[in-house]
């Protein structure tokens, strides 16, 4: 069987915020043109990765590499240079504030190119016709609701024609219409161009309907993996509890405390 | 008592330690915006947007503060003037106040409170609303692209604002000392131009504000730059900058002027 090169691959690669490690050990192959999820619950360190990926922090430990060219160990022109073919869409869609629409999704043609005007206006109409958002030109981002800031930001991050998109919860804080509209531009984008899709979320019943693989992560470390498939079959108490919602299992939804409530409301202030 | 200032030692260490090194931070800050200023002079669009955001937009409080204070000033002068019999120096005396001391600095705290203010708020909401990031993601430099311009616009606004400033309180002077009191324009446009030196005055406030302009824009980015992510930290970091650039302008006002006259 052939195998598909890796579009981005993580080796034994660690993270911490001074002494709290957020990341150990954490080894991920991501093949060229697939769509990959990573889930896990909130404040696992799903969003540090897409960052490890797209070089804006540093890794503690470990490789990264973007098609096969290191990301730990590249300079910030090198970095550059790779980011060109990354598009990242943030979880709140980092709109440049000072500017419109039309000058937002024209930002990085602008930079990198030396496109006329006309054929940068043409770009940038046909990226705001795909997201459906064209007619907003003028609009300033504080004009935007949450699900139109997304789409502008997705228009500007495909501007370049990425070869590698990174997704930071796309589908968070969105309408149903909003979120079914985001996860078929992703899926088709992938189609057309075939672009490599890394979406980070914890919607695990959207992105189990659309990705190739899934990874899970929790307390630092991978803890699954697998097709859709294989997903539904892992028997990991951990993995049933999160697919299914449950409040009991192995993850706790509260805070460690020594204390009983009830130790905690029989004990008298002094 | 051994423990104590066992204690004390190790707080001043660490005071010490923590100056040194925001100080060495703020000159290596400094240094990485000059060397990232290219952008700044090759697309003048953003130069000219900042120094449209932070200078022209300051404008009104500083003519409209500079007229007051001229006014102000030319009825305190008039007082006291005319009890030495010369009370058609009221021009000259109001021009070479501000021109020296008044005008630099007054105009230097306005516009911290104003402009400084702003940069700081500006760069620290577009860290909290991560487009700092988006722009690394995007390969573009956030020092190139926002500090660099803001740094350079408030250090070109500031100093204009100051002559500016200077004007509305000259202005301010002759509309009280000849439109309110009577005295002859003639002479009070005279003496002005009798009295008030070039070089002495005029030059030396000139580079006063220029250095007041660079200190609060120094300031303003780094604050902005270093601030906290979030809403609290971006109230703190813009207090900080009005807090920290006021001090510094009455410093280096007191530094220049035993060296300037």
């Amino acid at each position: 069987m052939p195998i598909t090169p890796s579009a981005v691959r993580l080796n034994q690669v660690g993270f911490s915020y001074g002494s709290h490690l957020i990341l150990r050990d954490i080894t991920l192959n991501i093949p060229q043109g697939k769509i990959v999820a990573i889930m896990g619950s909130s404040g696992s360190g799903k969003t540090t990765l897409i960052r490890l990926m797209a070089g804006l922090i540093e890794a503690k430990y470990g490789e990264i590499f973007f098609q096969e060219k290191p990301i730990h160990a590249a300079s910030e022109k090198l970095l550059n240079q790779y980011r060109q073919n990354m598009g990242i869409l943030f979880q709140f869609g980092a709109l440049l504030t000072d500017l419109n629409v039309f000058e937002n999704v024209a930002f990085p043609l602008r930079e990198h190119t030396c496109l006329p005007e006309e054929v940068i206006r043409n770009l940038v109409a046909l990226k705001l016709h795909v997201v459906g958002l064209r007619g907003t030109e003028s609009l300033m981002p504080s004009a935007l609701s949450g699900g139109m800031a997304k789409r502008v930001a997705l228009a500007r991050a495909i501007v370049l024609d990425p070869t590698l998109m990174l997704y930071d919860e796309p589908f968070a804080g969105l309408d149903p219409i909003s979120l079914s509209t985001i996860a078929y531009l992703i899926k088709q984008l992938q189609i057309a161009l075939g672009t490599t899709t890394i979406i980070v979320t914890h919607d695990i019943e959207q992105s189990l309907q659309m990705v190739d693989y899934a990874y899970f992560i929790a307390n630092g470390i991978v803890i699954a993996q697998g097709t859709p498939k294989e997903i539904h079959h892992n028997k990991s108490p951990w993995l049933k509890q999160f697919i299914k919602g449950q409040q009991d299992g192995s993850v706790s939804f509260a805070y460690p405390t020594t204390q009983s409530l009830t130790e905690e409301l029989l004990t008298p202030l002094c | 008592m051994l423990n104590r200032l066992y204690q004390l030692t190790s707080q001043i260490g660490h005071v010490t330690v923590r100056v040194v090194w925001q100080l060495g931070f703020a000159i290596r800050f400094l240094g990485n915006i000059i060397w990232h200023s290219k952008k700044t002079w090759t697309k003048p669009i953003l130069l000219s947007q900042n120094i449209y955001f932070f200078g022209v937009l300051s404008l009104l409080i500083i003519i409209v503060s500079g007229f007051f204070v001229g006014m102000v000033l030319g009825l305190q002068s008039y007082t006291f003037l005319t009890r030495f019999g010369s009370p058609n120096t009221v021009g000259a005396m109001v021009a070479i106040a501000l021109l020296r001391e008044l005008g630099p600095v007054l105009s230097a705290l306005l516009f911290a409170g104003r402009a400084g203010s702003a940069i700081t708020a500006s760069i620290g909401l577009m860290k909290v609303t991560e487009q700092f990031d988006a722009m690394r993601a995007m390969a573009v430099n956030p020092i190139a692209q926002v500090i660099a311009p803001r740094f350079w616009a408030g250090i070109i606004s500031m100093p204009i604002l100051a002559a500016l400033f200077n004007l509305a309180g000259i202005w301010g002077s002759y509309f009280v000392g000849v439109i309110m009191i009577g005295l002859d324009g003639g002479t009070f446009w005279s003496q002005i131009l009798v009295n008030v030196d070039w070089y002495n005055d005029v030059l030396n406030g000139l580079v006063k504000s220029t250095v007041f302009g660079i200190s609060i824009a120094t300031i303003a980015v780094l604050k902005g730059y270093n601030s906290k992510p979030t809403a609290e930290g971006v109230a703190q970091a813009t207090t900080q900058t009005v807090v920290m650039s006021a001090l510094a302008i009455l410093a280096l006002d007191f530094i220049l002027t035993t060296f300037m006259f």
